[in-house]
């Protein structure tokens, strides 16, 4: 009986005159829904894969930048100071650089260029024409792993790598897809001094971004990076990341950063990711505003021509139905072949959303802003299931304006209908 | 069996109320042919849907086969239906999208047949009533007798022992309507199902084992 009945929805379903514009008002329906999701999303997306790099999460870390000031010995005092902090938890840093592969002796890293060439998102061609071979990595002062969810799936784990640097300048972990060198293998940096590889990263593998902002995702994926680890001071970095215990409270701890900036006469600015995140809200609020305004509009004009057109057809094809009462179909059956009916329509109308999604992403967005698996990932677990709980919604509001309409008409009435 | 103990059938519009049918007493034993009379807006059409159990009784009792239908919802009247009685209607009913093939097979998807047993079914019914060259056509590109066969081989595709036939022959010409008396007859006679029509002329009912009379909503004649 089942697979009578969805035969019988499905010729329903195909026959029925509206067909094409009923799903593509749903499809449009469904668009609109999706775009003020994504556009919400992306910075909720940013913040949540952010809180996961941070292991002290995006609450209770902050960055303090250098603004201006190139006295070292001051410097080396402030970072002092912010350790003793009562509160602090960790104090590192961690930047994107990049380095030439000529910088390495015997250009051991030129197989691995030519890896990352075909996987850059920011950088363009124009690095090897003025510049060489440029590798982009992440730099890490030593320590400064334990404030990031970093996993190494070969070599020397983190916290080995400390005694590593007993005997070299630099440990240099290599990206799941670069992973090409032997781990102990020991290379020359010309700048720097002694590297040793010491092992490989995990797949997919996220590190923070230094800058943060509206315009980009908020990591970078490290397949295809090199992240250094060396013994650097802090007061050689443009930036100190910071982490504070979850007992104690962001604002004090800012407040105390400044007040040693000031007494050591650093030019410092203090941000915490928290902060930052809410400030990328706050200036997207308008649109998001503006947005959820004119779609508002929209989607509940079209849900409304959707009930519409949904009730026409089944005031169309009521005789129809009695016919099928007639020959021994139920109620049930009737409201089980509108829900197949339904639900069909829903799916291809969200497969008609999610093409025209995707196109518009492809149109809009470029890899030096949003690469596009950032993209589909926000979708993925943002969008998609938002847009379809909106589709079994209208599904279910269907069903539901079936059952009023057939409300009390008799089989008797309905097969009597022209 | 169909036993009506008193059944009535109010229709309530507003304020105002019209019986059509009133106090209606009847049996009618199985293998039975019968005609039901009546003039236009007797309650002829509203007893047939009655016995049909396309509409529901207001007051009364009414017994198919023994079994209690006045109570029940029109919710769960679709198993008595599907189970027992098959109907032919004046403007054959037919689904205009469905083909001739397709409409014939729409009751035993009901009954949960399988396709090749449908199939069976479906040929033998559609050769019985002469109209199995016609199995791919919709009821568009027929006339109103084969459709109306097509309809009686719906009727008959389901196997029920009760068929009900409200004017057969009313969207025919006579010929055809005598063509679609003579097989309703058939079906009666040698397949012993019991055969209820409602018609209003008077020719079509001769051919009837009896004829219930029906004015107002009452039966005066059995």
């Amino acid at each position: 009986m089942v697979r009578g009945k969805l035969r019988i929805a499905f010729g329903e379903l195909l026959r029925e005159k509206n067909y094409g514009g009923n799903i593509l008002l749903e499809g449009v329906a469904l668009l609109l829904i999706g775009v003020l999701i994504f556009f919400q999303a992306l910075n909720d997306y940013n913040e949540n894969e952010t809180d996961k790099i941070l292991k002290y999460g995006v609450k209770y870390t902050g960055v303090v930048v250098n603004d201006s000031c190139d006295n070292l010995e001051d410097l080396e005092r402030f970072e002092n100071e912010i350790r003793n902090i009562k509160g602090i938890g960790q104090v590192g840093s961690a930047g994107q650089g990049s380095f030439n592969t000529e910088d390495f002796k015997d250009n051991v890293f030129d197989e691995i260029y030519e890896i990352q060439k075909g996987h850059r998102d920011i950088f363009g061609d124009l690095q090897e024409e003025e510049f060489g071979n440029v590798i982009e990595s992440v730099n890490l002062v030593e320590g400064s792993e334990k404030l990031f969810n970093l996993g190494v799936s070969k070599g020397y784990k983190f916290d080995q790598c400390n005694s590593l640097l007993n005997d070299y300048d630099e440990v240099i972990y290599l990206g799941s897809k670069i992973s090409k060198m032997k781990i102990g293998t020991v290379i020359y940096d010309l700048i720097n001094g002694k590297a040793v590889i010491g092992g490989y990263l995990e797949p997919n593998l996220r590190m923070v971004r230094d800058e943060i902002s509206d315009e980009a995702a908020a990591y970078m994926n490290m397949d295809y990076k090199v992240l250094i680890v060396r013994k650097d001071e802090l007061k050689n970095r443009s930036n100190i990341i910071f982490a504070i215990n979850n007992d104690s409270d962001m604002n004090t701890i800012k407040e105390e950063i400044y007040q040693l900036a000031r007494m050591y006469k650093v030019d410092m600015t203090v941000k915490t990711y928290r902060g930052i995140f809410d400030g990328i809200a706050s200036s997207k609020k308008a649109l998001i505003n503006l947005l959820e305004r004119i779609l508002s509009v929209v989607l509940v004009t079209s849900i409304i021509l959707q009930i519409c057109m949904q009730s026409t057809h089944i005031i169309e094809n009521f005789r129809n139905y009695g016919i099928l009462y007639a020959n021994g179909f139920s109620t049930a059956d009737q409201f089980f072949i509108f829900a197949v009916q339904s639900l069909v329509k829903g799916i291809i109308a969200m497969s008609l959303a999610l093409g025209a999604g995707y196109f518009l992403m492809d149109v809009f967005y470029s890899n030096e802003v949003y690469s596009l698996d950032v993209l589909y990932d926000v979708v993925l677990k943002y969008v998609l299931w938002k847009v379809g709980i909106c589709a079994v919604i209208i599904a279910i509001l269907s069903v539901l304006i079936s059952i009023v309409a057939f409300k009390g008409k008799t089989p008797k009435e309905l097969v009597q209908e022209r | 069996m169909i036993e009506l103990k008193n059944v009535s059938k109010i229709y309530k519009n507003g304020n105002e109320c019209t019986k059509a049918a009133d106090e209606i007493n009847l049996v009618i034993n199985e293998g039975e042919f019968i005609a039901i009379m009546g003039s236009s807006g007797s309650g002829k059409s509203t007893l047939l849907n009655i016995i049909g159990c396309m509409d529901e009784i207001t007051s009364g009792e009414y017994f198919l086969n023994n079994i209690p239908i006045h109570g029940k919802k029109m919710q769960k009247l679709h198993k008595i239906r599907r189970e027992n009685i098959s109907f032919v209607f004046q403007n054959f009913a037919l689904m205009n999208h469905y083909s001739v093939y397709e409409n014939v097979e729409i009751p035993l998807i009901a009954q949960n047949i399988k396709k090749k047993e449908r199939k069976r079914i479906i040929e033998e019914k559609l050769k019985l009533l002469g109209i199995d060259e016609l199995k791919g056509k919709l009821p568009t590109q027929i006339s109103g007798g084969q459709q109306q066969r097509c309809a009686i081989a719906r009727a008959l595709a389901a196997d029920n022992n009760i068929i009900l036939a409200d004017e057969p022959t009313g969207a025919l010409d006579k010929r055809t309507g005598l063509e679609i008396m003579d097989i309703l007859i058939s079906i009666n006679r040698t397949q012993k199902k019991t055969v209820i029509i409602v018609t209003h002329d008077e020719k079509i009912a001769e051919k009837a084992d009896r004829i219930i009379r029906i004015e107002d909503g009452r039966i005066y004649r059995k």
